[in-house]
């Protein structure tokens, strides 16, 4: 493992990762990286979508005030 | 057990990242204490992330009536995000949402559940919605997943869960159960027929590692309770345990339980048949010297028939000083000077002066310890053999010590 490859798996954690991880191989912390900015921006694209069509769901007569909720 | 611990944090890691578990099979060499930071490092991040939205959105369920709000869960945000989302409900307005729907979507939430961060919630789920949820859960065989909600159901959800439950699956789910310490409780849930009929499951299907692990986690009263079960059991039933045992490397978990059962059950143990062959017999001394399981070895000895006691005595010849001084050290702490000086007394004579030479050289309180308990138990002529391996000086200078050691060398 290189710093530059831990050092990119905390910045996508957002703290240091633990100890034992350190005799991962580069390519191996990188995965780990990578699979979680994936699933990461899949779950806020999905948040988007399912709140854009939830208000297709809610009563018309309640959008409004979902809407405001939602979105301030 | 790390292994297995390793292999569930895997697991759970996968279904968080969406992927499958063999893309992180590279981690199988990580202690499964960094994989489980790694898992809560990974799931902050993931409700960090998006923490204000999923906040607004757990607020529109209050505004939303619950079947609705069902109704958007199941056909807008789908299982990931309502599993996010579960969290932040107020437990009450959940149960109403819940009751909104279908069970196939509830098991697929539940797969992705970080049953910690919803704990509120799941404790008040109505039973009869978990034990709908479990039937399925146990259909696609998601162990893992029941496991995780172990410990965070109500007692009567758990019980209504356990009845759905066959007794394989229950095994293989209290194998991967999140929170070992709720291990206790889930057995005091079972009756005593149930828990026999799981032994006997546990040699039909060799589930015996995973039976051995709840035995591992319980308290000593439940573990002393459960092999009094296991003892009882027919010949064939104790046969698959001795297997599992011996194949699986688990005696450094069967001993505990042996020394935790009643006297009888112990006794019928140690006289099974299978158990009196030299291999076994070796791998049970094996795990007591790796493990430090002395105080557990003393208590089995006196129970096994003469014959299989020499195998063990044999099997004594390689233990050196310092094994030899930890099992005297062992003795003196829980009162099991007698199986000791009995043990003793059938190793060859080399080791014997060893355990001679460590005795001479006792501290008084110590020594007062042994010489007490072969006064109770009437082992004079044992004392007096071990003795007699000493040399002239050592064993006058042991007798000065202790006039019992000169009386029983003169009886």
């Amino acid at each position: 493992m290189s710093d530059d490859a831990i050092d990119i798996l905390e910045e996508e954690l957002g703290a240091r990762i633990p100890e034992g991880l350190e005799v991962l191989a580069d390519e191996e912390l990188l995965v780990l990286a990578d699979l979680l900015a994936i699933a990461k921006a899949d779950q806020a694209r999905e948040l988007e979508a399912g709140v854009g069509g939830s208000l297709e769901i809610v009563p018309r007569l309640m959008r409004g005030p979902v809407r405001k909720m939602l979105f301030g | 057990m790390s292994l297995a611990e390793a292999e569930i944090e895997i697991v759970k890691l996968a279904r968080l990242l969406r992927t499958d578990a063999g893309e992180l099979d590279f981690l199988r060499q990580i202690a499964w204490r960094d994989l489980r930071d790694l898992r809560e490092q990974m799931t902050v991040v993931m409700f960090e992330n998006d923490r204000q939205m999923l906040q607004r959105v757990a607020a529109t369920t209050k505004l939303v009536p619950p079947k609705i709000t069902a109704a958007i869960g199941e056909r807008a945000f789908g299982p990931l995000l309502c599993a996010r989302v579960a969290g932040l409900l107020d437990p009450s307005r959940g149960v109403d949402i819940i009751g909104h729907l279908p069970t196939r979507f509830l098991a697929d939430v539940a797969g992705l559940l970080d049953a910690r961060r919803a704990s509120r919630l799941i404790a008040e789920i109505p039973p009869q919605k978990v034990a709908e949820i479990t039937r399925e859960l146990v259909r696609r065989g998601d162990h893992v997943t029941m496991g995780g909600f172990v410990g965070h159901l109500s007692e009567r959800a758990l019980q209504a869960a356990l009845d759905v439950a066959d007794d394989a699956t229950l095994l293989r789910t209290a194998y991967v159960v999140e929170s070992k310490r709720s291990l206790g409780a889930l057995v005091d849930l079972i009756p005593e027929e149930r828990l026999e009929r799981i032994m006997r499951t546990a040699t039909e299907a060799d589930l015996w590692r995973e039976a051995l692990d709840v035995l591992r986690h319980v308290g000593d009263r439940r573990r002393g309770m459960l092999g009094d079960v296991a003892a009882a059991q027919d010949d064939d039933v104790l046969a698959g345990l001795v297997k599992a045992a011996q194949r699986d490397g688990l005696w450094a978990d069967v001993l505990p339980v042996t020394r935790a059962m009643s006297v009888d059950s112990r006794a019928r143990f140690a006289k099974l048949k299978p158990i009196q062959t030299r291999p076994v017999l070796a791998s049970i001394v094996d795990a007591a010297s790796q493990r430090g399981l002395w105080a557990e070895l003393l208590t089995l000895l006196p129970l096994l028939p003469a014959a299989s006691r020499r195998r063990v005595a044999a099997l004594g010849t390689g233990f050196g000083r310092s094994i030899l001084a930890q099992i005297m050290l062992t003795a003196h702490r829980e009162d099991l000077w007698a199986p000791l000086v009995r043990f003793a007394s059938e190793l060859e004579a080399r080791t014997q002066k060893e355990v001679a030479t460590l005795a001479a050289a006792l501290d008084d309180d110590v020594l007062g310890g042994l010489l007490d308990a072969v006064a109770a138990e009437g082992l004079q002529a044992e004392l007096a053999l071990l003795a007699g391996r000493l040399g002239p000086k050592e064993l006058r200078a042991f007798a000065r010590r202790a006039p019992a050691v000169r009386d029983a060398l003169a009886a």
